[in-house]
């Protein structure tokens, strides 16, 4: 582990900053840490619930804007990852590696996703989810978060900034937040149809940008 | 709406691709999509383009400490053995840390019985891992081995090779030519059968290496192609 320190280090020194090494070498770790899960090591999941629980505890609290559905989701979540860790892949042909961190925080946002989903189809969706956001401690990025945040999401920022300004939001939203299209559509105040006709050009666009 | 989704379109099933990822669609429109990711191997390679570009996004998420009882109750779940039924009556409360102590002198016995028959065979329960990398940092891969498995897991982090190649890991000790252990996956871990015996002679210490030959691995019974990751082994 030592060596691969000095070596991100190096690989560093030609970029503009070592906080993708950071996470390079985090998703390294993560990696490890979930071959040790697929062959059942219980000493590696407590480790890996170390390493992930704070980031995927703030993906739950984010899009389920609920202390309690977060607490329960993470459980299914953790759930989830002791049983499926196996089925990780950390890089396959003809696609970029995909990070340990990404593959964890997906399952995290898959299953909030659905949580949400199968709220609004039971009709409870009445509640407005905007009322606890303002309960949910919100701290603003320190400066330390605000460059991480930066400098993973540089390359995806530019080409956010290419999108008319609404459809950017629309999609960090639907991202982040987890909203629906009548959710989307009833924020921006646009019927359903228009929202989806925009979301998918700002999609669209932002492939043409991204693979560029 | 369904028509729509199942025309067999390109541009079509990338923005459904796009939208399943974003978690907009409605439930059965999710449903239909995660029936397609079970089915059609290029729908899943565009939802797995589509993870990839919009993790760029998981930065927003900033970190929160979760509980500190939610750990336990997540491995209460997971690892408990005793039944819900027991759980709720307290019973196991009373006879884990019983049981946990039985086991663990259990495993000591053992340990001190199997470290009695030779100091170089790795008592029950001992673990190894390596983690290879290359200079380059092209590629890394973790190779973990049980003591008492009749396999060997070997995860890819970066292994990304022509596709008339195979990589084929070895095992390389001081003095000795390297022994060839099998081929290994690159896009997914790849278990490798190995002999009991040949498991024992894993020791902390020892060098795991990758290296690149013809399809189907080296024709002569050693390297013949570039390594291109080694790492040595550490008892964990």
């Amino acid at each position: 582990m030592t060596t691969l320190t000095a070596k991100n280090a190096d690989k560093a020194k030609g970029r503009e900053t070592g906080l993708e090494s950071q996470s390079e070498e985090q998703d390294v770790e993560l990696a490890g840490l979930m071959a040790r899960l697929a062959l059942r090591d219980r000493s590696a999941f407590s480790k890996l619930y170390d390493v992930a629980a704070p980031k995927l505890f703030g993906v739950c609290l984010r899009m389920l804007k609920d202390r309690q559905l977060a607490e329960d989701a993470l459980q299914e979540v953790f759930v989830k990852i002791w049983r499926n860790a196996g089925g990780y892949r950390p890089s396959s042909q003809g696609s970029q590696a995909q990070g340990g961190m990404a593959w964890l925080v997906a399952i995290a946002r898959n299953h909030s996703i659905d949580i949400l989903r199968s709220r609004v189809s039971r009709g409870a969706g009445s509640h407005d989810p905007i009322d606890e956001v303002a309960e949910l401690p919100s701290p603003g990025p320190n400066p330390e978060q605000a460059a991480i945040s930066a400098s993973t999401g540089r390359r995806i920022d530019n080409c956010m900034e290419e999108l008319p300004e609404g459809r950017a939001d629309a999609i960090r939203a639907a991202y982040v937040e987890g909203y629906s299209y009548d959710e989307l559509a009833a924020r921006h105040g646009v019927p359903l149809n228009t929202m989806r006709t925009w979301l998918r050009r700002g999609l669209a666009a932002l492939r043409d940008c991204l693979e560029r | 709406m369904k028509d729509a989704l199942e025309r067999d379109d390109g541009n079509d099933r990338d923005m459904l691709a796009a939208e399943y990822v974003l978690g907009v669609l409605e439930p059965s429109q999710r449903q239909f999509a995660n029936r397609l990711i079970a089915q059609e191997p290029e729908f899943s390679r565009l939802v797995e383009a589509w993870g990839n570009h919009l993790a760029q996004l998981d930065g927003e998420f900033l970190e929160k400490r979760p509980p500190e009882h939610l750990k336990t109750a997540i491995e209460d779940r997971l690892f408990a053995t005793t039944s819900p039924a027991a759980r709720r009556s307290g019973v196991s409360s009373f006879w884990r840390p019983l049981a946990l102590v039985t086991t663990a002198l259990l495993l000591l016995l053992g340990g001190l019985y199997a470290y009695d028959m030779s100091r170089l065979i790795p008592v029950a329960g001992d673990r190894l891992v390596a983690t290879l990398s290359s200079d380059g940092n092209e590629f890394s891969a973790v190779v973990l081995i049980d003591a008492g498995s009749r396999e060997l897991l070997v995860t890819p982090v970066k292994a990304e090779i022509a596709e008339d190649r195979d990589l084929e890991l070895w095992l390389i000790r001081d003095g000795a030519a390297p022994a060839p252990i099998g081929l290994v996956a690159t896009g997914a871990p790849s278990r490798l059968p190995i002999s009991p015996e040949a498991a024992r002679q894993i020791l902390d210490g020892d060098t795991f290496a990758l290296s690149i030959e013809p399809k189907g691995g080296s024709p002569t019974g050693q390297p013949t192609g570039p390594v291109v990751a080694a790492g040595k082994v550490k008892k964990i």
